[in-house]
């Protein structure tokens, strides 16, 4: 009976709330820019932390760097408004713009920039420690000029500079885990855990003010709750759509735009070469003659993403299409397995339960079988996977994309979880990396083509940058050359 | 006294309990694969940098130290504090508590609402089709995956008709209207999937009503079926339909993540997954050792309202 | 009607069953086998149409039968062959024993089922048996209660008193007079809790805590459905888990209103 009491009342309070939303509209007063991305990140300390989802939230709208990456893949100036290289290629000299200055009212200058570059070569983000590995010394010169000397020539060095690793810190910044502070149009708010984290804009801006007086970047993991979300209206832009069957619903151009784009994000077949099955180099060919990559992406990923056929992605200056190095051909492919005398083959694909992998698997695991080679698929949660095929090699093959730029470095790595160790590749690349500007492309190329020859890996396709707005959002990048979901371009109608 | 002695002996079985709980607890979940440490710096980390980041953390002391400063720092209330963000324990999981509570909260009262004039019209009925046909009814929302029904009524009633937001969570305090749109579809689908379930709970309560001789009585003396049933059959589902929803509270806490997932709202559910996934084990302990001792709680405090009810029980038998 | 309960769970448990027989032999198609044809329509050859990757939905649908049964059979095995003796034992009158047990399940009992899961799952991997041993854990303590206080009620009768003072030990007395008499019981309870079972699994295959895409499981199924531009690819899977809940539930109360109609007709 006594329940029953409280159930009227429940209802009631209810009923009383229902009436008070259908009276009250909502208020028109701040501009707010609301975006669906899906990963939560754990915590905002991206010198710790190497989950892309920090940067895609802080680069750029909170966080700058001296030089900017530009959606076509170009350096441009951002707090550094020019920058002069030695003849030698090894000191760069970067002139800050004097009107820089963070969004505390500080201004960003030459001892903020050594702080912020210094805490990059001690970050115990490996990423980040090894891309400013090759940094020697720096210096401030003056208040407003910064030089920073490499150990050798590096063709990577500014490039890297564009993303999280340039990033210049707020010197008076002291929780980076939950309070980040930069110099960027928009700051850090706050952070409703499970639900968004929320940036206001920044009223003092040295440049281009945001147009938005608030940007909520809301975490939506399950594709159907991102796709309703946008369809109900509640989101303006969808950041990141992870069921691109659903990008057919929002086919009404009056109502949405469709933007298709290519990211850095390499989707690796990694392979574990110091297995001895797939130290045989027949066998890693066979993998990749077995394994129909268009009719995979078709599959998978609805037809979006492009092939490649090696680690460079086609924003990447040496990039070319390799995707037709080991052309699909089963019957090529069993009969390399048969000329290296390997019969019944079983391998382990143990994948990290990520949106595109259990698809990418049970297709593989089905073209796999028609050559004769049993594969295992096991979905690890991320911090097994860390542990077990990340950090201890325990695996066959595994399925992951890598979205850092430039990340074909990590094939030079022989420690690195493909244990991929080919000094003909290692020298080549190191040759690339510190050659004279115009040979850089051409040296590349080679070593890309070393590695698409070789099977070091199969490179199934590039993650495709797929976001929806709602009509009227306007300056999203239609590539995403950096780890940043930039809102500082995007403007809205109304 | 033998009603304080026994009293007192209950209160020492629930401490223990609850410290036998909480090593329970600590060392299943210390068990798991993989660390913070190596999650955190991830894809790139050398060997060293994840030691020294356990070192910073105090992950690289034996357990047992941590285990007895976790368990001090409860004492007096502090869970510790996330590895990850470096705040309390307690901040993180009290905003989370909020929503789950409203949720279910709402939900239990609700559902009493739909199931019991459902189950006592199926059970006046049951010899007709439109009771058999409330029961069939009542059968399909009990076999209902939850968050399968969730996504039906998001397609429904948030992308094809627009009534209500498809899914967040907006806190009362920010806005009500916001907080009351943004509930009306993950309640609803909880009361409907929960309402079937008691429904059947309040039908088999009336219908051994119906058999009972004091029902009889009252039909014999003039009392029309429906007077009777309600007036005899409350009294006798009450207590019985209280036990059940009061079993299901706790399994209702944790329960309510896959409405947490399909509309994502951030609750204790939710955070105990993503709390696993980066194995920010000091938040998963606190979360759990929280909820456990909620429930060993009530089960204590219902010991002691039988120990004062019934008398037979003082002499401490179990 | 209470025939009709019967007959409808016989009929709902019957096709469960059988599909999952059938599919041990026969499938229309090989249930793990991409094709081209994405998302084909519900005619013939793929009845019931096929999936994002190609896969015949009939085909998986069967073999997802064996799955679904799996589930319930571990997970109903795990909690009844721990929880039964366990609560005979205590409701048998082990003093000490009993305490430690009851309280042992209290704690089982306060540690919420999905928390094992997600541990489970995330030590060993998340796969069907991981998850039906999650759900079977945690339903041990309703079957160490359940077989507690019908073990209670059983040993207040006279036969009992009679065999205790004629000296018969312990373990004849549960075995010969307390594990037949509450059986029926724990049957109704092992229907009931099998449907939960099925039910709770697709719950963590939403969550990822359950079978890998590889495996054909209704629950996975679900999952990977895109709702909003193939509903029917939901819908399928959605209705076959319906369809087995129901039929097991209906089963479990036909069968006991059919031994004992005195029993109530809750679980």
């Amino acid at each position: 009976m006594k329940s029953s009491r409280i159930g009227v009342v429940a209802a009631l309070i209810v009923g009383m709330a229902l009436i008070i939303s259908g009276c009250t509209t909502p208020p028109a007063d701040a501009k707010t820019l609301t975006v669906g991305i899906t990963v939560e990140p754990t915590t905002l300390d991206l010198t710790t932390d190497s989950t892309a989802a920090i940067p895609q939230i802080l680069l750029y709208n909170v966080y700058e760097t001296l030089v900017k990456m530009d959606s076509q893949g170009r350096i441009k100036p951002l707090l550094a408004d020019s920058y002069d290289v030695s003849p030698d290629w090894l000191t760069y000299t970067f002139h800050l713009d004097t009107k820089a200055k963070f969004a505390s009212g500080a201004p960003v200058n030459a001892d903020a920039v050594v702080a912020s570059i210094n805490t990059m070569r001690e970050a115990p983000n490996q990423t980040l420690k090894s891309q400013m590995a090759v940094v020697a010394d720096v210096q401030a010169r003056d208040q407003a000029t910064v030089a920073v000397t490499l150990k050798e020539p590096s063709n990577f060095w500014l490039y890297s500079m564009t993303d999280t690793v340039g990033i210049i810190f707020d010197p008076a910044l002291t929780d980076l885990a939950t309070a980040p502070m930069g110099s960027g149009p928009y700051a850090f708010e706050s952070w409703v855990s499970g639900d968004s984290i929320t940036l206001t804009k920044n009223e003092s801006y040295w440049g281009t003010p945001g147009r938005f007086d608030e940007v909520v970047f809301r975490f939506i993991a399950d594709p159907n709750a991102m796709v309703s979300a946008m369809l109900s209206g509640d989101l303006d832009i969808a950041g990141e759509m992870t069921s691109p069957d659903s990008l057919e619903l929002f086919s009404d151009a009056s109502k949405y735009t469709v933007i298709e784009g290519t990211t850095n994000g390499e989707i690796v077949l990694g392979f574990n070469n110091s297995r001895e099955t797939l130290k045989d180099l027949a066998v890693r060919q066979a993998i990749c003659h077995a394994i129909d990559r268009q009719a995979l992406v078709d599959a998978v990923w609805a037809g979006k993403g492009q092939l490649i056929g090696s680690m460079a992605v086609p924003t990447d200056p040496y990039y070319e299409d390799l995707s037709a190095t080991y052309p699909y051909d089963p019957a090529k492919a069993k009969e390399l397995l048969e000329e290296a005398g390997v019969t019944n083959l079983s391998l382990d694909l143990r994948i990290p339960t990520l949106p595109y992998t259990p698809g990418a698997a049970t297709f593989i695991a089905s073209q796999l079988a028609d050559v004769g080679i049993t594969v295992k698929v096991e979905e690890l949660d991320f911090g097994r996977w860390i542990d077990e095929v990340y950090s201890n090699g325990d695996y066959d093959m595994t399925i992951v994309a890598h979205v850092e730029a430039r990340d074909i470095v990590n094939f030079a790595n022989p420690d690195y979880y493909w244990r991929y160790d080919n000094p003909e590749f290692q020298k080549q690349l190191a040759s690339a990396i510190a050659a004279s500007p115009d040979q850089f492309v051409p040296e590349m190329k080679k070593a890309a083509t070393i590695l698409a020859e070789d099977a070091a890996a199969d490179w199934l396709f590039v993650f495709p940058n797929l976001i929806v707005t709602r009509e009227g959002i306007n300056g999203v990048g239609e590539n995403m050359t950096s780890l940043s979901f930039d809102v500082t371009t995007i403007s809205s109608k109304d | 006294m033998p009603v304080l002695r026994a009293a007192l002996r209950r209160l020492t079985i629930f401490v223990g309990t609850v410290l036998v709980a909480s090593l329970v607890i600590f060392l299943i979940i210390q068990a798991l694969p993989g660390d913070v440490a190596q999650v955190t710096l991830g894809v790139g980390a050398s060997p060293d940098d994840v030691d020294a980041l356990r070192q910073k953390w105090g992950l690289d002391r034996p357990l047992i130290i941590r285990y007895f400063e976790w368990l001090g720092g409860m004492l007096h209330g502090d869970f510790g504090a996330s590895y990850l963000k470096g705040q309390p324990v307690v901040s993180q999981i009290t905003p989370r508590l909020a929503v789950t509570l409203w949720i279910v909260g709402l939900s239990i009262p609700l559902s009493l609402l739909v199931a019991i004039p459902m189950g006592l019209f199926s059970a006046m009925m049951r010899r007709r089709w439109s009771g058999a046909l409330i029961n069939a009814l009542s059968h399909v929302g009990l076999a209902m995956p939850v968050f399968f029904l969730g996504v039906l009524l998001t397609m429904v009633f948030a992308v094809h008709l627009g009534w209500f937001p498809a899914n967040r969570y907006v806190p009362i305090t920010k806005s009500v209207s916001q907080w009351a749109s943004r509930m009306v579809l993950p309640v609803m689908t909880l009361v409907l999937v929960q309402g079937c379930f008691l429904a059947r709970y309040v039908r088999a309560g009336f219908i051994d009503v119906l058999g009972e001789d004091y029902y009889r009585t009252a039909r014999a003396s003039g009392w029309t079926k429906w007077r009777g049933l309600v007036r005899h059959g409350m009294r006798n589902m009450a207590t019985s339909l209280v036990t059940v929803v009061g079993l299901q509270i706790s399994s209702l806490l944790v329960g309510a993540v896959l409405i947490e997932e399909v509309f994502v709202l951030p609750g204790l559910g939710s955070l105990l997954i993503d709390a696993v996934g980066s194995r920010d084990l000091v938040v998963v302990q606190g979360v759990v050792m929280l909820l456990v001792f909620a429930v060993l709680l009530i089960n204590f405090l219902v010991d002691l309202a039988y120990l004062w009810i019934d008398p037979r029980l003082r002499r401490g038998a179990a | 009607m209470k025939k009709l309960t019967l007959v409808i769970g016989l009929i709902g448990s019957g096709l469960v069953v059988l599909a999952a027989l059938v599919s041990l032999v026969w499938t229309p198609f090989d249930p793990s086998k991409v094709s081209g044809i994405r998302y084909g329509s519900l005619t013939w050859p793929h009845i019931l149409g096929t999936d994002a990757l190609g896969m015949d939905t009939a085909s998986r649908l069967m073999v997802g039968a064996q799955t679904t049964l799996l589930v319930g059979i571990l997970a109903v095995a795990i909690a009844a062959l721990i929880g039964v003796p366990l609560g005979v034992f205590v409701g048998m009158g082990h003093k000490t024993l009993g305490e430690i047990l009851a309280r042992g399940s209290d704690i089982l009992y306060a540690l919420p089922a999905l928390l094992l899961a997600i541990l489970l799952a995330s030590a060993l991997g998340s796969s069907v048996t991981t998850a039906s041993i999650a759900i079977g854990i945690a339903t041990i303590p309703v079957f160490q209660r359940m077989a507690r206080a019908s073990t209670l009620t059983v040993m207040s009768q006279d036969y009992i008193l009679a065999a205790q003072v004629s000296g018969t030990p312990t373990s004849v007395i549960a075995l010969r007079h307390v594990l037949p008499n509450i059986a029926p019981l724990l049957g109704v309870q092992a229907a009931a809790s099998f449907s939960m079972a099925i039910l709770a699994e697709a719950g963590l295959a939403y969550l990822g805590l359950s079978a890998p895409k590889t495996v054909p499981t209704w629950g996975r199924m679900l999952r990977d459905a895109n709702f909003l531009t193939q509903p029917m690819q939901a819908v399928i899977p959605g209705i076959a888990i319906v369809i087995a809940v129901m039929g097991f539930n209906l089963l479990g109360d036909g069968v006991r209103d059919y031994l004992d109609p005195r029993l109530q007709e809750v679980r």
